[in-house]
């Protein structure tokens, strides 16, 4: 169990020079954001797979996503169009920072869960017969210029990564016809950009409100005094920001208290702590790093005071809270999460579906949370691959399957998260908060057994997308008129 | 009230944790008389070690920490004495600190490659965790308390060992005077040794404190020591109660900023730049106050030869280098793809940065940290500066980074040595927080600085930038050569050689130090107004200068050409890792590795394969064996035993490693002889035998792997084969009586009475 989530906003303070990623891991769980459609249809069941999706309903699933890989059909081996980096492979090139000296293995999961992926679909045929051959695309953080020359030059198409710089990718992404089927984003700037689609959406003014929208209901009264604790970067001070404004934008939450920390160390955290106190903050949400509030926890119980409710985003639902010696003076801690939790993987086969993939074609890649945002990406591309070829004449396209893409506007990746719109990019409306308790994480909301459970698992809040306003960032740097999608 | 008294105790509380780090650093300093930069590095492995043993191999805590702090502890710090520090004697300290650097980046080196990240790792646990006192109404836990006892005990100790025992006069004697302490019979190899031991297990005992309070996550391990660096220049490095003070003070100002930053009246931005980052500058601020009033550095006297010596460049050579870079870059930019010029265009950005350290700590003598964050200002100049990048923008961003190097360089002007170089690396910290982290500069993350705009050429392809890059190295370094060859340039060196001399002999060293980091910051913000890309600040941090500053140093900062050589390596080094993932690991030590045999050959490693090449001239026997392997390799590959591209790398490798080392191997002692051919001909085998025509996917990365290779065996060779110059110098009265002469002092003395053979 404990090697399963790893952090799932990866990027634990390494090294030295990892300022940088400390700043970014927040901007991470940003991007781990739930994303929600806009649509006031309810979210259907868990099931409902990308309406383009092949319609195989026998044969090996994914989750509950029939599998889109399979063999040549009787129009024979795809081709690929000209200039577009083709061959007797596909080549997709998944971006990570794996190689950043100061913190090896940034966000390698991501590569991991793509080779692995491409294992599985290899072992079915591949692409209608093309096998897919996943090539690295490492920004080793400050590198994402050679890092999109390399994808401008090899690859067909960018599927399931990101980088934690992400819009030094523009212009050059446009410039050579780049089509991104984004793992993650992180910037206002990529998060905004078209020629890209990411099946967690996370778009800079929209943002999903229903796990605040849960602790203002649940606890009405300590919503009121609320403090957010941010490292001080420009980037985590952006999240730090947006999330005040979301609070702001949901209502009832007090003006939130900002104390701002070192990202790069704090002696001791106990002044915090104390503050805290003196202030009698009465609900907290934390942006930064998972090792962080592990520290501020113990100053915490130290003088003896916690705010009642503790509640963060979706990368502290992570192995560092619960780990032996910690987990104790985390009890009680929640995060919202967006994925299917590691805890039931047995009631939900899209984990069992990932966990076999990464133990039988990469057994020693890193399970984490933006793997499987990254194996939702890589499905929903081969799915919108197969529905270009069959528009296409069975020539694979890039404008041709970023448009396919564009026409999914439901999609679970088989049942690894909440449901989403990537086609609006709007993050979806549901959520599940998981709890530490007894040193373990526990679903805390919604109960299974509940009403609240109106999304296969997740609650499903309606209004629970709020726009929000404010700099977060250049959100036209990545967008190319002249492109249709 | 209550609540100061609360704040006053939790800062007294933080106060402890910096005792016990700054005291390290003390002991290290008198006894050694090296400004350890690495203290925290130590402390960190220990705490790890610790971690090893006490959580996941679950010995009892007593001899974890027995086993940590009196075996391994002492054992690393005499192993540091021997193999790293001993061979420091005559170097200036620019060496001296460059390798403390080198550990330091050997060390989390090593601990990202034993304990890598992603391995699930156990808490590790205060002690008595989760137990607290109430004291004045505030809980402390058991843990602090430790701390703060630990911080009086060892200062007790040290008291006593220091003034009490023979040992500890001794330790202290050979600071003072090497030769003396020796002349009165004392054996200053093993004192030191001693006081490294000591240092070691102290540097553990803080690091394992400290992780009880962060874990195990490297950079505040390591970092934390840093802010301790300003208690323990506000006790003079010598004095433990005023670095007690020292401590507490950091502690009490952190403390009482937290407690009065929400009060309303307290200012929240000046001039429209925010303040959050101030509180996290105490420490830093402290340490440039403190810095600045020591009283002023007594000028060195005396006739200190430093092991260090570079010569003059000549027009002819520079000229040619230049022209050469220049045309060698265009002519491989065409082979290249797009994303591999722009790696090669990364190396020459940081060998720009690198060249700016030439007339300052090359020349002058003047240590700084903070390369790269001018080069950070350079980048915001010119981003901001309206123009969109036209030529007269560049020069305006140079001039104004240069002023604010002058503007650094005037309260800086009273230290030299490692005060100067502290002085700077707060600066740097300073930059980064107050100015890199602000919307006004570095808006949400980053800014993209405009390509420069030349008059009738457009450059916009990776290979034009690149070509402007070597270009603007070539032109840089030209003028770095045109510097030295002035009379400011011998002003320079005289600083560096005997500032009291050349005060004496009426020149003005505030002038030339003055115009040294002028130019050298100058210089830097070319490195950041060349970008032409979107920069953030992360890549401007101080601890990117770190790095940078020591690969500087072990190409050779005294020459233009070690410059160029140590951003390749830092460029190349980057690069190696992520597609030879078998030598990952070795690069993550290797510029470690490198950097701590600096002791060896201070001068650098470009200086040195240029002499190595120069001696080859006379010994007619060394050329023909240098042709003959070249035609055997030649000959393999027209047999098609070896591929074009091995052919090519190996020839490459036999050009500049193997040759230039000839006359090394043919003229020493016999164990190491042996060991550099061996060493030597791995890498040619490596070189030779790996296809690499297959091995790697991309000319720009086997072009950038072969300069790897070539580095670190050629480099390597070269120390391993240096006639070291032992830094334990005997005092000359016990020469020919304690032991026999060598024929070098023979020889000096035959010249001294003038026989001739």
């Amino acid at each position: 169990m404990g090697k399963f989530r790893k952090v799932v906003g990866v990027l634990g303070i390494v090294a030295l020079g990892t300022t940088a990623a400390a700043g970014c891991s927040n901007r991470e769980s940003s991007s781990d954001t739930t994303s929600a459609s806009t649509e006031t249809s309810p979210p259907e069941p868990a099931s409902t797979d990308a309406p383009d999706g092949p319609d195989t309903s026998s044969g090996p699933m994914f989750g509950d996503l029939p599998s889109p890989c399979g063999p040549a059909t009787d129009a024979g081996v795809p081709t690929i169009a000209d200039g577009q980096n083709g061959g007797p492979t596909l080549k997709l090139g998944t971006a990570s920072d794996h190689g950043y000296e100061a913190s090896p293995g940034l966000t390698i999961e991501m590569l991991d869960a793509a080779k692995a992926f491409a294992g599985w679909c290899n072992e079915m045929g591949g692409v209608r017969g093309l096998p897919i051959e996943i090539v690295d695309l490492d920004g080793k953080l400050f590198n994402v210029p050679p890092a999109i020359e390399k994808a401008c030059s090899e690859v067909f198409a960018m599927v399931g990564g990101g980088w934690v710089f992400d819009d030094q990718m523009f212009p050059r992404f446009h410039e050579c016809g780049m089509v991104s089927f984004a793992g993650y984003t992180v910037t206002a700037t990529a998060a905004m950009a078209n020629g890209k689609i990411q099946p967690i959406p996370n778009p800079a003014n929209e943002k999903p409100a229903t796990w605040l929208i849960w602790a203002k209901d649940a606890y009405p009264e300590a919503v009121k005094n609320v403090a957010i604790l941010y490292g001080d970067f420009l980037t985590t001070k952006s999240v730090a920001d947006q999330l005040a404004a979301t609070m702001k934008a949901v209502g009832s939450f007090g003006d939130p208290t900002m104390i701002s920390y070192n990202p790069a160390g704090e002696a001791n955290w106990v002044p915090f702590a104390q503050q805290l106190k003196s202030k009698n903050i009465s609900a907290m949400s934390f942006v930064g790093d998972p090792s962080n509030l592990v520290l501020l926890y113990k100053a915490m119980r130290e003088v003896g005071y916690v705010p009642e409710l503790v509640l963060n985003d979706a990368n502290f639902y992570s192995d560092a809270m619960v780990a032996p010696g910690n987990a104790k003076s985390n009890e009680g801690f929640k995060a919202r999460t967006m994925y299917a939790p590691f805890e039931e993987a047995d009631n939900f086969p899209a984990m069992t579906s990932y966990l076999d993939m990464m133990s039988t074609y990469n057994p020693d890649g890193r399970i984490a949370g933006l793997g499987l945002q990254a194996t939702s990406a890589l499905l929903l591309f081969v799915t919108a691959a197969n529905a270009c070829l069959d528009a296409n004449n069975n020539v694979l396209e890039r404008e041709c399957v970023l448009a396919q893409g564009k026409l999914i506007n439901s999609w679970t990746g088989g049942g690894l998260h909440a449901e989403t719109d990537p086609a609006g990019n709007v993050p979806p409306p549901c959520t599940i908060i998981m709890g530490v308790q007894d040193g373990i994480w526990t679903r805390i909301f919604p109960e299974i057994d509940s009403d609240d459970n109106n999304g296969n698992g997740w609650h499903c809040n309606p209004a629970g997308v709020v726009q929000i306003t404010g700099d977060f960032g250049d959100t036209t740097a990545g967008v190319d008129p002249s492109r249709p999608n | 009230m209550q609540e100061l008294l609360t704040f006053t105790i939790i800062g007294l509380s933080t106060g402890a944790i910096y005792a016990v780090v700054a005291s390290g650093l003390v002991v290290t300093y008198t006894t050694s008389g090296i400004f350890n930069l690495a203290h925290g590095a130590t402390g960190m492995l220990a705490a790890f070690t610790y971690w090893q043993l006490r959580f996941d191999w679950g010995l009892p805590a007593p001899i974890a920490l027995v086993v940590t702090l009196f075996v391994l502890c002492p054992i690393f710090g005499i192993l540091t004495e021997r193999i790293v520090m001993r061979g420091l004697q005559g170097t200036t300290e620019v060496v001296k600190l460059s390798v403390t650097v080198a550990l330091f980046a050997f060390m989390v080196g090593l601990a990202n490659w034993i304990w890598p990240s992603d391995a699930s790792r156990k808490a590790f646990l205060r002690f008595f965790d989760g137990n607290v006192v109430s004291l004045g109404g505030v809980n402390v836990s058991w843990h602090k308390i430790i701390t703060f006892g630990c911080a009086i005990l060892v200062a007790v100790f040290l008291r006593l060992v220091l003034f009490r025992t023979r040992m500890g006069v001794a330790m202290r004697a050979v600071v003072d005077d090497r030769n003396l302490t020796e002349l009165n019979g004392a054996r200053p190899d093993h004192v030191a040794m001693f006081a490294w031991a000591v240092s070691a297990s102290l540097a553990g005992l803080a690091g394992i404190l400290l992780a009880g309070e962060q874990q195990l996550n490297i950079e505040p391990l390591v970092l934390l020591v840093i802010n301790a660096y300003a208690a323990a220049i506000i006790g003079r490095l010598k004095n433990l109660p005023l670095t007690f003070f020292g401590a507490a003070l950091l502690g009490l100002l952190d403390a009482y900023y937290l407690m009065l930053s929400d009060e309303s009246w307290f200012p929240k931005t000046f001039f429209g730049f925010g303040l959050s980052g101030l509180r996290a500058s105490i420490p830093t601020i402290v340490l440039f106050v403190a810095l600045l009033a020591r009283p002023q550095t007594r000028l060195r006297t005396g006739t200190i030869r430093f092991r260090e010596e570079n010569r003059v460049p000549e027009w002819s050579t520079a000229l040619l280098g230049a022209a050469s870079l220049i045309v060698i870059t265009i002519g491989i930019s065409g082979m290249l793809t797009r994303s591999n010029t722009l790696l090669l265009l990364n190396a020459f950005t940081f060998a720009i940065a690198a060249l700016s350290l030439v007339p300052l700590t090359g020349y002058a003598g003047q240590m700084s940290l903070a390369p790269l964050t001018f080069a950070g200002l350079g980048a915001i100049a010119m981003s901001k500066l309206p123009g969109n990048g036209n030529l007269l923008s560049l020069l305006l961003a140079v001039v104004i980074v240069a002023i604010i190097g002058v503007v650094v360089a005037l309260p800086a002007l009273r230290l030299s040595g490692i005060y100067l170089a502290l002085s700077t690396a707060a600066f740097a910290v300073l930059v980064t927080k107050l100015v890199f982290n602000q919307r006004q500069t570095f808006q949400t993350g980053n800014i993209s600085v405009p390509i420069l705009d030349i008059p009738f050429i457009t450059i916009q392809s990776p290979r034009g930038r690149l070509i402007l890059a070597a270009s603007a190295f070539a032109i840089l370094g030209m003028g770095v050569v045109a510097l030295r060859r002035s009379r400011l340039g011998r002003q320079l060196i005289a600083l560096k050689d005997s500032p009291a001399a050349a005060a004496t002999l009426g020149m003005s060293l505030t002038r030339a130090k003055v115009i040294a980091f002028a130019v050298s910051a100058g210089i830097a913000a070319c490195a950041g107004a060349l970008a032409g890309d979107k920069v953030s600040p992360q890549q401007y941090d101080f601890m990117q200068s770190l790095p940078l500053v020591l690969l500087a140093v072990v190409g050779g900062v005294g020459t233009v050409s070690g410059a160029l050589f140590g951003g390749f390596l830092l460029g190349g080094n980057s690069v190696l890792g992520s597609i030879v993932p078998t030598v990952k690991n070795l690069t993550k030590v290797g510029p470690g590795v490198i950097g701590v045999t600096l002791g060896r050959n201070p001068n650098g490693a470009a200086s040195q394969t240029a002499d190595n090449f120069r001696s080859l001239q006379d010994r007619w026997y060394l050329i023909a064996v240098a042709a003959f392997g070249a035609v055997g390799i030649w000959a393999l590959n027209a047999l098609g035993t070896i591929s074009h591209w091995s052919f090519f790398v190996a020839g490459v490798f036999w050009f500049l490693a193997v040759t230039p080392n000839l006359v090394a191997l043919t003229s020493n002692e016999a164990k190491r002889r042996s060991f550099a051919v061996l060493y030597l001909a791995a890498g040619l085998a490596l070189a030779a035998l790996v296809d690499w025509g297959t091995a790697l996917d991309a000319t720009g990365k086997r072009l950038i792997a072969m300069g790897f290779l070539i580095a670190v065996f050629g480099l390597g060779a070269q120390r391993i084969t240096e006639s070291a110059p032992r830094m334990h110098r005997s005092s000359p009265d016990l020469v020919g009586l304690s032991e026999s002469f060598s024929d070098e002092q023979i020889a000096e003395a035959e010249r001294g009475l003038g026989v001739v053979l």
